[in-house]
């Protein structure tokens, strides 16, 4: 055994000593200190304002008063509604008008499955296009559907949902 | 003779135009009038609308603040001996401060509303709620938490059929709980 040879094994026990370390170092964290829990995606996430919203035309609705803890919406909305597959749209009718007191998101199911949802509607305001969900342009089929509209209201000041859903039926003609 | 008999053609001929002419004429009498040579007649028309009328739901959601309080008396007695209080509980009942939603129905078209409550998954104790209240217009009351809602009326939207539902949850609520024990959800359907 040469000189040279007997120097690199003098720097090899001490190199896999450090590794070792690290290793263990690496499995007690991973064991005892790692974060292993998944975010709990929020049931109702904070929303913004809804960006395809439009002013209702004449709308000089007074808003309502309501008491502390409670809310007033006034909901419009067309019974029928239209997707195109092709455009990835939901043609429908929905008006938040002036006399609610509160914003409101609406959204749009066939079964369990969400055809378009919007994000805040506020007052005085109203949409007339969604855009159609993924999930559910791989599922729905030209033809019409039975579907539910689920309104959920917010309260404008501090964002908070309102304990009092409100849902309506309305038919979808889907088409390509 | 011949001038006679073309005469006669004639004559027969005028009487017959002019015959005509006053039965078209009796049969608009009213309607046409001559004077110094002029004719006025009557046009008449009628409106006829083909549009289509949509359905629309519209209709006011209001809501109270729901809060509920379930109190429970009964008696606290001292145990001397173990320096801790022995408690016997009462029957427990609930009370609220803003218990009601009411649905105003401005839509045109009848509708039908249900009011449920559902508790939070999470909550353990077996509270229920129901609903109860009259529409004014219809006087139809709420059953099984259904009740129906006369369509608008033309030019009287202060009119609208309404029903003021009023919450009433029973069943025993846990000591020292605080918080939301559920949701209400009002469901509009046409009729």
């Amino acid at each position: 055994m040469t000189k040279e040879t007997e120097n690199k094994r003098k720097w090899l026990i001490p190199l896999l000593c450090v590794l070792l370390i690290l290793c263990i170092g690496i499995t007690i964290w991973a064991v005892f200190f790692r974060d292993n829990s998944d975010p709990i995606t929020p049931d109702y996430p904070p929303q913004g304002t809804e960006q395809g919203q439009k002013p209702i035309e004449g709308d000089n609705g007074t808003q309502a008063t309501s008491p502390e803890g409670g809310g007033s919406i006034d909901i419009t909305y067309n019974v029928s509604a239209t997707v195109s597959l092709s455009k990835g749209t939901v043609e429908l009718l929905y008006a938040n008008p002036g006399a609610s007191n509160q914003n409101v998101a609406i959204l749009i199911m066939v079964g369990d499955t969400v055809v378009a949802k919007s994000d805040l509607i506020t007052p005085g305001h109203g949409v007339d296009s969604l855009p159609l969900e993924e999930a559910a342009k791989k599922k729905l089929q030209v033809g019409g559907y039975d579907a539910e509209l689920v309104i959920r209201a917010y309260d404008p000041e501090t964002g908070e949902k309102a304990m009092v859903d409100t849902k309506g039926e309305m038919t979808l003609t889907v088409t390509q | 003779m011949m001038k006679k008999l073309l005469a006669t053609i004639t004559a027969l001929a005028l009487v017959v135009a002019m015959g005509t002419t006053t039965a078209f004429a009796a049969g608009t009498s009213t309607d046409v009038t001559t004077d110094d040579g002029t004719a006025s007649i009557k046009v008449n028309a009628a409106y006829s609308s083909s549009a289509t009328t949509q359905e629309t739901i519209s209709v006011k959601v209001q809501w109270d603040a729901m809060n509920f309080t379930y109190s429970v008396g009964g008696t606290k007695t001292w145990d001397a001996s173990k320096h801790e209080y022995s408690t016997s509980y009462g029957t427990g009942s609930w009370s609220q401060t803003g218990n009601t939603i009411t649905v105003t129905n401005h839509s045109n078209v009848d509708v039908k509303a249900t009011f449920t409550f559902a508790k939070l998954d999470s909550i353990k104790d077996n509270i229920k709620g129901s609903f109860s209240g009259t529409s004014t217009v219809g006087k139809k009351a709420i059953t099984d938490g259904v009740v129906m809602l006369n369509k608008g009326e033309e030019h009287n939207p202060t009119g609208a059929d309404k029903v003021v539902a009023a919450l009433k949850l029973t069943g025993e609520l846990s000591a020292n709980f605080n918080d939301q024990v559920g949701t209400v959800t009002v469901k509009i359907a046409k009729q």
